[in-house]
C-alpha cells in the first residue's frame, strides 16, 4: 500500500549536504503496524515527514514513494495537499503543542470534516462528538467545547487522534505519540491506535525510542541509526534473535529484573573513515572490514533484512 | 482574569497619578518661574509678586498640588497662564485635528503593516521579504521632520500640486482642500509608523508559523489560507495588540513634530510653545491626558487579550 | 553569510562616521563657525562640498562639526540608559520583593510617559544645554534596559545550570557576576544598538524643535530648524544634515539587525509552512 524506494532527507551546511535519513527503503501493508524504532536523530521523524511531505522547506529530498499505486513526487509539495487528513493522518508527540490554544478542541476536529467532507458545521460537531465518544473522551458535548488547557495531556492526544482519523485514513503515522504521556495513559492511547488500525484496515506507522512500546503493538519492527535502516524483522523474531549488533544492544538495554543493565555508551573513537560501518565506532563485534567497507543491506529470509558484515546467528 | 483586569485598572490609575506627581514635582522644584522665561522682559516686582499670588504659586509645593489635584477632580484644569482661558477649551479646539491626522495614520499603517507583514512572512527570505526588511530599517532610521522636509521640497516646491503647510485653505473649507492638506504629513506619519509596526507583524507571524499546532493543521490538510486565518493570525495578534497598544505614546510624540514641520493646527505646536513659556496648567494638562492614553491604550489591550485567549478567562 | 554582511555595512557606515566626525578639525574645508555675507545660499560647488547657509557658512564643515555632538549625545546617553539600567534591573531581579516592585513600577511610569514630552517639560524647566539633553535622554532610556536585564535574569535563574552552581555552593555575587551577567550581556549588547539611534534621533528632534543643543554650536538637528526657513530655496541646507541624520541611525540600526542574526536572537521558520501554502 505505501512503499518507499530509496528515500533520502539532507540539509545543506555550508556547501555540504548532511543527510540525515539516506537511501531507505520499505513498505507497509494495509492493516499492518510498521513499528519504526531508533535513538534520538536517527532520521525516524524525518522519515515520517517524508512520507507526509511535511519535511522543512529546506530540507533536500529524493527517492520514490508509492502510495496507494500513486507516484509522488517529492519535488511537487501541492501534491500531498489532497492526501493529507484523507488518505493520510498523522498524530505527534507533544499533544499540548499540536493543538491550536485559541481553539475549543472540537473545532479542531469539526474543522477538518467540514474541509474535507464538506459537511455542513453543524453535522459536523454532531460527528465530533460521536468521534469524541468512540475514543473515551468523555462526555463528548462538554468535552468539544473546552480549551486545550482544559484538558489532561491522554484526552489531548486522543483529540489528536479524533483529528487524524476523522476522515479515515488509509495510512496512520504516529511520531512517538506516547512520549509525552504517562505510563498509565500510554496503553490506552495505544490501544486505541491498533484497533483503529485493525478495525479500518489502515496501515499504521508506529514511531517510538521505546522497545516496550514497539514491542506491545507493531506486526514488523524498522531499526534506524544514523539515517540508516540496519534491520527489519517481525516483532516477535526482532526480539528473540536481534542480527544486527546495534538492535541487540538496544534490547539488552533495556532495564531488566534479572540482571544489571549494561550499556556501552562511550564512544571509542577509532578512526572512522567516510566508507565505513556507521555503527562500527560503538560496535564490540567490529572487525577491519567493517571500518573499511560500509555494509550494505541484504535479505536474509524472506522477511528479515540487515545491514551488517557479520550479522549474529 | 476579570478581578485582573482590575486590578491592572488600579494599576494604571495608580501609575497616571505617579506621573502627574512627578511632572508638577518637577516643574515647581526648578528653580524661577513662568514670567522669567523671556528675560527681555522687564517686570516690576510688586506685580510679578501680585501675579503669583493671584496664581496661588506662592503656596507651598504640597497645598499646591493639592489643590491642583481636587480641582482636577472637579473636572477643572485651570485657566492658561498665557492665554488667560480655560485649558480644556484651548486643548479641545485643537485636539479635533490632531486626532483626525493621528489616527487615520494610525490605522493607515497598522493596516499596511498586517497586510504587508503577514505576505512577508509566508515567503521568509524571498527577495520581496528581503526588500521590505531592508526598507522598514530605513524607515525607522529616517528623521520625521527631515522626511517631512525632503516631501515638501519634491511636491510642494518642486512640483508644485500639494499645498506644504496649514490644514485649510484661508475661504476654502471643502473635504477635498484638508485632504490635500492632509496627504503629505499623513504620508511622513504612514511611512515612519508602518516601518515600525511592519517588523513587528512579520516576527509575530513567523513565529506563531513555527508552532507545532501549525504543522499539525498541515498535517490535518487544510489549506494554506486557512491556516492563516484561523489558526496563524489569532495566534499572532496578541503581540501585534501590545505593540499598537504601547506604540500609541510614540505616535502621539511623532504627530507632535510633523504638526510642527507642517503647521499643522493641532496639539503639537501649542504644547511646544506652551512648554516653552512654562504654562504650568496646560503642561499639567497634556502630561495627564497622554498618560490616559496610554493608559485606556493598555486597558483596552488587556481587554482585547482577555478576549482572545481562553487561557486568560 | 548575510547577517555577517549586514553587520559588516553597519560597522563599516559607524566607523566611517565617527571617523569623519573625530578628524573634523582636519577634514573641515572651512571653519565652521567663520560667516560670510558675499556667499549666503550658495548651492554646493567644489569649493563648499554641500553650499553653505544663511549666514554664509559652511554646510559640509558644519556637519563634520554636527556629528561631533550627535555622536557624544548618542554614544553617552546610551552609556547612562545602560548603566542605569543594568544595574537596576539587576537589583530588582534580585532581591525581588518591595524592590522589584518600587523599580519596576517607576520604570512604568517613565515608560508611560513619551519621552519626547519629558524632554520637552526638562528642558523648559531647566535651560536647554547639552549635558541636560544627555541626561533627558538617558534618563528615559534605562526603563527598557532594565525590563530586559531584569526578565532576562529571572529566566537564567530558572535555568539549570545556575541551579548547579548553587548546588556546588556558589555565593549569590559569584552567581550575578560569573553566570548571570556574562549571560545577560548579549540581549544588552544588541539593546545599545538600538538605543544609540534613538538617543540620535532623539537629540535631533529637541534641537529641531529648538529645545536641544543651541546655536552657534551646530548639531544636525538645529541645522536643519534653521534650514528650514530656507527650504524653497536652498535644498541643501535642510538635505545634507538630515542625511547624516539618517545615514548615523541607519548605520546603528544595520548593525544591531546583524548582531542579533549572529548572536542567534533572530528567529527563522525553517519548518514547513511552506508545504501547503
Amino acid at each position: 500500500m505505501l512503499e518507499v524506494k530509496n528515500l533520502q532527507v539532507g540539509f545543506n551546511e555550508v556547501g555540504k549536504i548532511k543527510w540525515v535519513v539516506k537511501n531507505s527503503s520499505f513498505s507497509v501493508s494495509a492493516g499492518e503496524i510498521l513499528g519504526i524504532v531508533g535513538e534520538s536523530g536517527s532520521g525516524k521523524s524525518m522519515t515520517a515527514l517524508a512520507i507526509m511531505g511535511l519535511c522543512p522547506v529546506d530540507a533536500i529530498v529524493q527517492g520514490q514513494l508509492n502510495f496507494q499505486n500513486r507516484k509522488m513526487n517529492f519535488a511537487q509539495r501541492d501534491a500531498w495537499q489532497e492526501l493529507r487528513g484523507v488518505e493520510m493522518g498523522m498524530v505527534f508527540q507533544d499533544p499540548t503543542s499540536s493543538l491550536n490554544p485559541l481553539y475549543p478542541v472540537g473545532q479542531t476536529v469539526a474543522e477538518a470534516l467540514v474541509f474535507h467532507k464538506k459537511m455542513p458545521l453543524e453535522e459536523a460537531k454532531k460527528e465530533t462528538e460521536k468521534l469524541f465518544t468512540s475514543l473515551g473522551i468523555l462526555p463528548a458535548a462538554v468535552r468539544a467545547r473546552q480549551y486545550p488547557h482544559q484538558l489532561s495531556g491522554g484526552l489531548k492526544q486522543r483529540v489528536m487522534l479524533a483529528a487524524a482519523i476523522c476522515c479515515k485514513p488509509k495510512l496512520l503515522i504516529a511520531d512517538e505519540p506516547t512520549t509525552a504521556l504517562d505510563v498509565t495513559v500510554q496503553a490506552q492511547i495505544l490501544n486505541l491506535l491498533t484497533s483503529y488500525a485493525k478495525g479500518e484496515n489502515s496501515a499504521l506507522l508506529l514511531i517510538s525510542h521505546d522497545l516496550g512500546v514497539i514491542a506491545q503493538t507493531a506486526d514488523r519492527v524498522l531499526v534506524m541509526c544514523k539515517g540508516v535502516i540496519v534491520e527489519e524483522a517481525p516483532v516477535l523474531e526482532l526480539f528473540k534473535k536481534p542480527l544486527h549488533p546495534y538492535t541487540q544492544l538496544l534490547i539488552n538495554s533495556l532495564p531488566r529484573l534479572d540482571r544489571a543493565v549494561q550499556l556501552k555508551t562511550e564512544k571509542s573513537e577509532i578512526v572512522i573513515n567516510g566508507s565505513a560501518c556507521l555503527f562500527a565506532g560503538r560496535c564490540r563485534y567490529c572487525r577491519q572490514i567493517c571500518l573499511q567497507v560500509e555494509p550494505k543491506i541484504k535479505a536474509i529470509s524472506e522477511k528479515r533484512r540487515v545491514c551488517c558484515h557479520f550479522p549474529l546467528f | 482574569m476579570i478581578p485582573e483586569l482590575g486590578r491592572r485598572f488600579m494599576q494604571t490609575v495608580i501609575v497616571l497619578f505617579g506621573v502627574s506627581m512627578v511632572t508638577f514635582l518637577l516643574m515647581h522644584a526648578a528653580p524661577g518661574h513662568p514670567l522669567q522665561t523671556n528675560p527681555e522682559l522687564r517686570l516690576d516686582p510688586t506685580a510679578v509678586e501680585r501675579w503669583l499670588q493671584l496664581h496661588q504659586l506662592d503656596q507651598p509645593l504640597i497645598s499646591q498640588y493639592l489643590a491642583w489635584l481636587s480641582r482636577v477632580f472637579r473636572g477643572d484644569f485651570g485657566e492658561s497662564l498665557l492665554y488667560n482661558r480655560p485649558v480644556l477649551e484651548l486643548m479641545g479646539e485643537r485636539l479635533p485635528s490632531t486626532l483626525l491626522l493621528t489616527l487615520t495614520a494610525f490605522v493607515l499603517a497598522l493596516f499596511l503593516a498586517i497586510v504587508v507583514g503577514i505576505k512577508i512572512a509566508t515567503q521568509q527570505n524571498s527577495w520581496l521579504d528581503r526588500f521590505v526588511c531592508t526598507l522598514s530599517l530605513a524607515g525607522i532610521s529616517v528623521p520625521y521632520f527631515w522626511l517631512a522636509m525632503v516631501l515638501v521640497l519634491l511636491f510642494a516646491y518642486r512640483f508644485p500640486f500639494l499645498p506644504a503647510v496649514g490644514m485649510r485653505t484661508p475661504g476654502d473649507g471643502s473635504i477635498l482642500d484638508i485632504l490635500k492638506h492632509m496627504l503629505l504629513p499623513l504620508i511622513v506619519m504612514v511611512i515612519a509608523n508602518f516601518a515600525r509596526y511592519v517588523r513587528y507583524v512579520r516576527s509575530a507571524v513567523l513565529d506563531v508559523l513555527q508552532q507545532d499546532y501549525v504543522r499539525s493543521a498541515i498535517a490535518r490538510g487544510l489549506k494554506g489560507k486557512d491556516i492563516l486565518y484561523r489558526h496563524v493570525l489569532p495566534n499572532a495578534a496578541m503581540p501585534i495588540i501590545t505593540v499598537a497598544a504601547l506604540s500609541l505614546p510614540m505616535l502621539f510624540t511623532g504627530a507632535m513634530v510633523a504638526e510642527y514641520v507642517f503647521a499643522w493646527p493641532g496639539l503639537g505646536r501649542f504644547i511646544v510653545t506652551s512648554t516653552m513659556a512654562r504654562d504650568y496648567p496646560v503642561i499639567m494638562t497634556v502630561n495627564l491626558y497622554t498618560a490616559s492614553l496610554v493608559a485606556i491604550a493598555n486597558f483596552i489591550a488587556d481587554a482585547l487579550y482577555l478576549l482572545i485567549d481562553p487561557r486568560l478567562r | 553569510m548575510r547577517s555577517n554582511l549586514t553587520l559588516f555595512i553597519g560597522l563599516t557606515l559607524i566607523a566611517l562616521l565617527t571617523m569623519l566626525a573625530v578628524l573634523a578639525p582636519v577634514l573641515a574645508t572651512h571653519d565652521p563657525a567663520a560667516t560670510n555675507a558675499d556667499k549666503w545660499l550658495q548651492p554646493p560647488s567644489s569649493e563648499h562640498f554641500f553650499g553653505t547657509d544663511r549666514l554664509g557658512r559652511d554646510v559640509f564643515s558644519r556637519v563634520l562639526y554636527g556629528g561631533r555632538v550627535s555622536l557624544a549625545v548618542g554614544l553617552l546617553s546610551t552609556f547612562l540608559s545602560l548603566g542605569v539600567g543594568t544595574l537596576l534591573g539587576l537589583v530588582a531581579s534580585y532581591y525581588g520583593g518591595l524592590v522589584d516592585v518600587i523599580i519596576m513600577r517607576v520604570a512604568d511610569i517613565v515608560l508611560v510617559f513619551p519621552s519626547m514630552l519629558l524632554a520637552l517639560t526638562l528642558v523648559a524647566i531647566f535651560e536647554p544645554a547639552l549635558w541636560l539633553v544627555i541626561l533627558v535622554i538617558g534618563g528615559t532610556g534605562w526603563p527598557s534596559v532594565a525590563r530586559l536585564v531584569r526578565s532576562e535574569v529571572l529566566r537564567l535563574r530558572q535555568s539549570d545550570f545556575v541551579a548547579s552552581a548553587r548546588l556546588l555552593g556558589a555565593k549569590n555575587a559569584r552567581i550575578v557576576w560569573q553566570h548571570l551577567l556574562p549571560n545577560a550581556i548579549g540581549p544588552v549588547l544588541v539593546a545599545a544598538t538600538f538605543s544609540v539611534p534613538a538617543a540620535v534621533m532623539t537629540e535631533a528632534g529637541l534641537s529641531y524643535l529648538g529645545l536641544g543643543v543651541q546655536p552657534p554650536t551646530p548639531t544636525w538637528g538645529n541645522m536643519l530648524r534653521d534650514a528650514q526657513l530656507y527650504l524653497r530655496y536652498a535644498w541643501w541646507y535642510a538635505f545634507f544634515p538630515g542625511l547624516f541624520i539618517f545615514l548615523t541611525v541607519f548605520s546603528f540600526h544595520l548593525t544591531g539587525e546583524g548582531l542579533r542574526q549572529t548572536l542567534g536572537l533572530s528567529q527563522t521558520a525553517r519548518r514547513n509552512w511552506r508545504a501547503g501554502s
